[in-house]
């Protein structure tokens, strides 16, 4: 247990000597740009942090997050790089669309729970039809999802403008009917976007990282992400265990756009979230994989997004500065695996 | 320093973090003679060659070459100077012919631009005729055993002007009749003035090639001896510092059986059939050795035995029961083991801590976990237990794999597959890469499976190991079984000639 705690510990330090790095450098950039770094970073935290109402807002942007770094983490425990969480979350957060319009009147103790395991079914089942198709076919999953994610945003984005038309000016620009307000999730926090959907993110996390740090279960599927082919060897179940992963991470990424759509959002509109799927291979990969520091990783980027907006009105700099910053988190952790590829390099040079 | 030595090296010292690889060490060539350089893995015998080859520059010590200080910066200063290495793995390009393997990147002192296959191959034939080595220069690489490969790479190294040879491990590969052909090249290149630098483990080898003989151990040099003064359980007592017990395979009843295989035939992975209608019975209480070259069909058939390769045809039975089908997690639920050939790429996982890769055999059930949740505590006690009574050396068992030593790494997947209580274990090349110490272990441990009435499938390129732990021995050549003796009637000719496919009837004959 011990060893456990340092090893989250040691993952935390991690997570922020990267943040550090990042900061650091993009001050380069701030600088050669011309632009006051204290300025604008003073506008960044303000944004991020200063105040219930922009902490909420860095929150509302951390819960999507959770999601998607947890589904995306979920994949790369077991070895598999599965970046479908895009086209999942959209199929999660119409399903539970779905459910919240047929359903109009029902107590919302039916219709949240009902709204939520339909977008977990979706996205699982979105999920699973990559799995099985780079499992049987042996294609490669990076291509498989990258192509769903394409199929199942023109899918509803179909859905949208055909069997769910609304006439008016919603369905014009590409919205479905709102869903009635007694069927979504609690404010939590008033006058702010934060939700009961943070707790449930929460608790995904939870879950997931009990199964992953406790469970027989999470073993085998670190074990198979470690060394499949000991993993065979050793008599696990290597193609039923990474389905079961594939199943888990898609529920995951589903259940995150039921959340958005019934905390946030109300509707189903085309494209409504182009990042938060790949923004969540970034959160996992700043938490290392660790399911149990996704939430840290994630409030980060919550922050930076929320923060972003304030350095557009008041620092002068566009937006896409937080992106930079996350591109400059991304090269750090490339960076950082670098002292292992070129020790895999020489032991391949020297014959070992 | 000596003026007997044509190379000396001293006071050698090379570190790598905290281990000391090279402490001091003082080795000196005589020209011409063979010299052989023994020591348990992990003794500092690579470290001290690859120094020696340029590949890695000492931290301090002196190497002198006729006398002179050599300062090498990398292998091209080593080739400069007429020090030529051949390594375990050949560096040869598959699809071109030997002849161009030989001249591939080397542009003799003098020739600066132009291609003179004239002049090369009027070099290939002199080296060949003074050494006396017979290569088939205009066939491709990929259609060569592996003692030819050899071959090529000494020709290689000749052909670049190497004076001193150094040979790491070279018969590890090889049939015994490879291994005495290759003798017989090393004693032409000694008797030519060349001097020859041999690595190796195997005492009997050393014995019977080197002049004299220098002992590494701990990354110190023991001692260097004349080959006259010693015999081989002495050298075997300076390598590992303390007296070595002899095993001694002791007869049982043989029980019923425990493996039975019919007209086996299993695919490679380029889809040919690697094995080929293979029968054989193993039964409880019994080592069955099965001995022979690598790549005849050995692998494909421990795959297909625990399951992780599906037969072309056949039936696999374990205890009475067909297993032929069977997914491999139920063929070891029903008491069967395998310690991998390659433990690192099969056995283990490297950056996993000790107790992540010893409990994977015993997740399922009480210590380890209950109801499908992992005591974590209970697991560590029990890879605490199993590193003290597997005697693994290491700091704690959360540490990471990849920290131990090769002897220690095999001892990690040895514990965790003897430990499930196995009825039935296939032992792939056991001991390979693994120092005397942890070998005879690892030995011991296989007999003392057999001892308790279990059965053990010894696959095994070693011929010393098959002959000294087996109760019978198969021979594999080409997919086939081309013998079957008892280890009495076993002797290292007959063995050997069988792993070049004449079977018991033909030699007979013969």
């Amino acid at each position: 247990m011990n060893q456990k705690a340092v090893r989250f510990f040691r993952g935390l330090a991690r997570i922020l000597l990267i943040l550090l790095c990042a900061f650091a450098l993009n001050t380069l950039v701030l600088l050669a740009s011309g632009k006051s770094p204290a300025t604008i970073y003073s506008a960044l935290f303000k944004g991020a942090f200063g105040g219930v109402y922009n902490l909420a807002r860095s929150l509302r942007w951390a819960t999507p997050l959770v999601f998607t770094g947890l589904a995306f983490a979920v994949s790369s425990r077991c070895g598999i790089f599965n970046i479908g969480a895009a086209g999942q979350l959209y199929l999660g957060a119409f399903a539970a669309t779905a459910v919240g319009l047929a359903l109009p009147g029902a107590p919302r103790l039916v219709v949240l729970p009902l709204a939520m395991l339909a977008g977990m079914a979706a996205g699982m089942l979105w999920s699973v039809l990559a799995g099985s198709i780079s499992i049987r076919f042996g294609a490669s999953i990076v291509v498989v999802t990258l192509m769903l994610n394409y199929v199942a945003t023109l899918f509803t984005e179909y859905l949208v403008r055909y069997p769910y038309y609304e006439p008016g000016t919603l369905g014009e620009s590409g919205s479905t009917a709102y869903i009635p307000e007694g069927s979504r999730l609690t404010v939590l926090i008033g006058g702010t976007n934060v939700t009961t959907g943070i707790l449930i993110a929460l608790i995904a996390v939870a879950v997931i990282a009990f199964f992953d740090a406790k469970s027989v279960i999470g073993y085998e599927c670190r074990v198979i992400g470690a060394n499949e082919r000991f993993a065979e060897f050793s008599g696990l179940r290597v193609g039923g265990r990474q389905m079961l992963v594939y199943a888990v991470s898609g529920a995951i990424a589903g259940l995150g756009g039921a959340v958005e759509i019934l905390g946030n959002y109300g509707r189903f509109m085309i494209d409504f979230s182009p990042d938060v799927g790949f923004d969540g291979i970034v959160v996992s990969l700043l938490a290392g994989g660790n399911p149990a520091l996704v939430p840290l990783s994630a409030f980060f980027m919550g922050a930076m997004t929320s923060g972003s907006i304030a350095i557009e009105m008041f620092g002068g700099v566009p937006k896409a500065m937080a992106k930079i910053l996350m591109g400059i988190v991304i090269v750090i952790i490339t960076v950082q695996k670098l002292p292992q590829l070129r020790a895999r390099f020489r032991a391949a040079a020297s014959g070992q | 320093m000596n003026p007997e030595y044509d190379l000396e090296l001293s006071g050698i010292t090379k570190r790598f973090g905290a281990t000391l690889a090279n402490d001091h060490i003082h080795f000196g060539v005589k020209k011409g003679e063979v010299h052989s350089l023994i020591g348990e893995n992990g003794a500092g015998k690579s470290t001290l060659m690859n120094i020696l080859y340029g590949l890695l520059r000492p931290d301090e010590g002196e190497i002198r070459l006729g006398g002179k200080p050599l300062v090498l910066r990398s292998p091209k200063d080593a080739i400069a100077n007429g020090i030529g290495m051949v390594h375990q793995h050949f560096m040869l390009s598959p699809s071109l012919t030997v002849a161009e393997n030989i001249v591939l990147g080397h542009r003799p002192p003098g020739q600066r631009v132009l291609w003179k296959p004239r002049e090369m191959e009027r070099h290939l034939e002199a080296i060949r005729r003074d050494f006396d080595v017979d290569l088939p220069l205009d066939a491709p690489v990929s259609s060569l055993t592996v003692g030819l490969m050899q071959r090529i790479e000494i020709v290689k190294t000749l052909y670049r002007g190497a004076k001193i040879l150094i040979l790491d491990e070279p018969t590890a590969v090889l049939t015994p009749q490879e291994s005495e052909e290759l003798f017989h090249t090393v004693r032409k290149l000694s008797q030519a003035g060349h001097t020859v630098i041999f690595i190796s483990h195997k005492l009997r080898e050393v014995m019977e090639i080197s002049d004299r003989i220098t002992v590494l151990r701990a990354g110190r040099s023991v001692d260097t001896v004349n080959k006259s003064d010693v015999t081989p359980r002495l050298l075997a007592q300076m390598m590992i510092g303390r007296e070595i017990r002899g095993l001694e395979p002791k007869d049982t009843d043989r029980g019923p059986v425990a493996l039975s295989v019919e007209d086996l035939a299993v695919p490679g992975d380029r889809g040919t059939l690697e094995v080929r209608g293979l029968s054989f019975e193993l039964r409880m209480g019994e080592i069955l050795g099965v001995a022979g070259v690598e790549g005849n069909g050995q692998t494909e058939l421990a795959e297909a035995v625990i399951g992780v390769r599906r037969p072309a045809a056949g039936r696999i039975e374990m205890q009475g029961e067909e297993i032929t089908r069977m997914p491999v997690g139920k063929r070891f639920e029903r008491g069967l083991a395998h310690i991998p050939q390659d433990r690192v790429k099969e056995g283990l996982i490297l950056d996993f801590s000790l107790t992540d890769n010893l409990v994977l055999s015993i997740r399922n059930g009480p210590p380890v976990s209950k109801h499908g949740v992992i005591d974590w505590r209970a697991a560590q006690t029990v890879s605490r237990k199993l590193i003290a009574d597997y005697q693994i050396k290491a700091s704690s068992p959360e540490e990471a794999c990849k920290n131990l030593s090769g002897g220690n790494m095999q001892k990690v997947v040895v514990a965790r597959e003897l430990s499930k209580k196995p009825r039935v274990i296939i032992a792939c090349q056991p001991t390979r890469g693994v120092d005397i110490g942890a070998s005879e272990y690892i030995r011991r441990m296989l007999m003392e499976m057999r001892d308790a009435g279990n059965a053990v499938l010894l696959i095994s390129a070693d011929l010393d190991e098959v002959m000294e732990l087996s109760d019978r021995i198969m021979v594999m050549y080409g997919g086939r079984k081309t013998g079957e003796l008892l280890r009495a009637e076993a002797d290292e000719h007959k063995l050997g000639r069988m792993m070049f496919g004449i079977t018991e009837s033909e030699e007979a004959e013969g």
